[in-house]
């Protein structure tokens, strides 16, 4: 696990899952894919602020940490990612005027974290017992410049595509019941076919999560 | 979100466990919990566990001016952060009062002590001087934040190493890891604090317990923090709650936290010297391989393997596919300088109108474009003769 590759790979990490580290929410879990490990907790549905209330349905709150310094806009932005691949799951509609808070601590990030936030975000919530209308998987790939697309990368990899014209970096969340596509984020530049052969790719892989 | 507060026969069952000299929790009255020092993958990066509290600590190093009062001096900034990930009740945003008072607390335990050698943080005076950040995030809150907060940063700080610096006259080149080994930070010494939660016997006397888990921090009336350091120098007194204290118990306490703190820092130091070790070795490292524990929460999933050979040619067949109904051709007519972009789509539709026969409305009158102009016009202004606002008056001569 030390030794990162750079050569593709078609395999996802290791996972390992652990349910139940915080014992104060109502569900939790830490989740490790391969060394990027993060800690999720759920609390709810239950009392929410008057700002945030929303009539028809359960309002979901997300706030995710990094491990170094103060909240910033990249943890924003991961924060809408997760929620809106959250809110479709979740059966908000079963408890209006409810807040379903979602926290999410980054231990260490060694490739594909927002992925592995996602997954955890969804084993947190089926711990909590939160009604869902199907379970999520989210996969990270990366695809180069020459064309090879890598599933699941590590640190290096995901810092290569970053640096090379040409590539990209995407990230698809996938539902259960029908392996249809609920969100996707993608960085950079990707051609139509390199697009469908990534999707195909990480639909397959969502089965294993 | 507000939490369920303890309610008064659980208060009570706790006090009167405790004056019989028993704990809910079977430990006994000077007993800690058990105490797990997990380090991560990189470098100032650890993870404390006391029972079930967990707190994650991450240090970061950055070169900055230094303050203007300490100018060969580097700077260590702690910050802590209670997020609602630990408990319902502590909220992001406004520092709450536990938040602050536990930031003050390891500031004094950590910086007034003067334990990391902040002169050996500079690179050059009044100009160039490390900044060390120490992260705290609190995990899961069991009761006894102090401890676990002041082990956590304590060990992050004594496992970080800096990028190595060299000064060649004015120019200052920070060495990136992949170039030179990275420094540790110099520590003087290591201290670490003790929490006793303080309970009012029947008799009047005041009973401690050392680790107050949760259930007994919220039933105390009274706290004594004391931050000892290896040498068995007291760095930290911090005494907060209604409970009044005498010094032969103040003294008492202070024996007590001096010996147990010893044991923690050598806990402290046989962990990072386990870690250097495994780190030679590259043995399993990391919070990914050190959290798996055989129980049933777990669950772990081998690396899987996937033959993606088929999936180009499949891909390419599914976008041709798709191609011909996605991409809308569209026709491009230029006339009179105008250029208009009609998609497909909508020329159909035109054709249906024309047709007559499936549309909603009737095509009552065909107009041309002239004839519509013609009856647009409202009222003929002519404009050729002069106006005839001005009376045209000649003088003739009388």
């Amino acid at each position: 696990m030390d030794v990162e590759s750079s050569a593709p790979k078609s395999e996802l990490r290791p996972m390992f899952c652990e349910v139940g580290p915080i014992t104060r929410s109502d569900g939790s879990c830490m989740l490790s894919s391969g060394d990027t490990t993060v800690v999720c907790a759920v609390y709810g549905p239950g009392e929410v602020k008057p700002s945030k209330e929303l009539i028809h349905k359960a309002c979901v709150d997300v706030v995710y940490r990094s491990r170094v310094g103060n909240a910033g806009i990249e943890d924003r932005k991961q924060e809408i990612f997760i929620e809106k691949s959250c809110s479709s799951a979740i059966l908000s509609v079963l408890h209006p005027r409810t807040a379903v808070t979602v926290n999410i601590q980054e231990m260490h990030n060694g490739g594909g974290l927002v992925a592995a936030c996602v997954n955890a975000t969804c084993l947190a919530l089926l711990d909590a017992g939160v009604p869902m209308r199907f379970l999520i998987a989210c996969i990270h790939c990366v695809v180069l410049a020459d064309g090879t697309v890598t599933l699941d990368p590590s640190l290096k990899q995901q810092a290569k595509a970053r640096q090379q014209n040409g590539s990209a970096t995407l990230l698809f969340t996938f539902e259960s019941r029908t392996r249809a596509v609920i969100s996707s984020h993608t960085e950079g530049k990707v051609t139509q076919v390199k697009l469908q052969e990534a999707v195909t790719m990480a639909q397959s892989a969502a089965d294993k999560v | 979100m507000k939490e369920r507060p303890i309610s008064i026969c659980e208060k009570q069952f706790l006090l009167e466990a405790l004056w019989e000299g028993k704990r809910l929790d079977g430990r006994g009255c000077n007993e800690a919990r058990s105490l797990d020092i997990v380090y991560g993958l990189d470098w100032g990066s650890c993870q404390v566990t006391l029972g079930k509290t967990r707190v994650l600590s991450q240090v970061s190093c950055q070169v900055v001016e230094p303050m203007f009062s300490r100018p060969n001096e580097g700077v260590l900034q702690v910050n802590v952060d209670l997020t609602s990930l630990a408990a319902p009740k502590f909220e992001s945003g406004r520092p709450s009062d536990d938040t602050v008072e536990l930031n003050r607390l390891l500031e004094r335990t950590l910086k007034e002590s003067r334990c990391l050698d902040l002169e050996s943080l500079c690179i050059v005076a009044e100009e160039k001087v490390w900044q060390i950040r120490l992260d705290i995030s609190v995990i899961n809150h069991e009761g006894n934040l102090f401890d676990v907060s002041s082990v956590a940063g304590l060990c992050a700080l004594a496992h970080f190493r800096r990028p190595d610096v060299t000064l060649k006259g004015d120019v200052v080149t920070v060495h990136p890891l992949s170039e030179r080994d990275p420094v540790p930070l110099g520590i003087h010494h290591h201290p670490v604090t003790t929490t006793f939660g303080m309970f009012q016997c029947q008799s009047g006397d005041t009973l401690t317990v050392l680790d107050p888990s949760l259930l007994e921090e919220e039933a105390m009336l009274g706290k004594m923090v004391l931050g000892v350091n290896g040498y068995r120098e007291i760095c930290t007194l911090h005494l907060a709650g209604q409970i009044l204290v005498d010094k032969a118990l103040v003294l008492r306490l202070a024996n007590l936290a001096a010996e147990k703190s010893k044991k923690i820092v050598d806990r402290i130091k046989q962990s990072l010297a386990a870690d250097e070790e495994s780190r030679k070795a590259k043995g399993p490292r990391g919070f990914a391989a050190k959290n798996r524990n055989n129980s049933i929460l777990h669950n772990a999933a081998p690396r899987s393997h996937f033959d993606f050979t088929r999936v180009t040619p499949l891909a390419r067949s599914v976008v041709q596919k798709n191609k011909s109904s996605d991409v809308a051709n569209s026709t491009i007519n230029s006339e009179d300088g105008v250029v208009d972009v009609v998609p497909e789509g909508v020329q159909t539709i035109e054709d249906d109108d024309d047709s007559g026969e499936d549309s909603e409305c009737e095509v009552t009158d065909v107009k041309t474009k002239a004839q519509l102009m013609e009856e647009r016009v409202t009222e003929r202004i002519e404009l050729d003769d002069d106006s005839e606002e001005d009376e045209v008056i000649t003088l003739e001569k009388v």
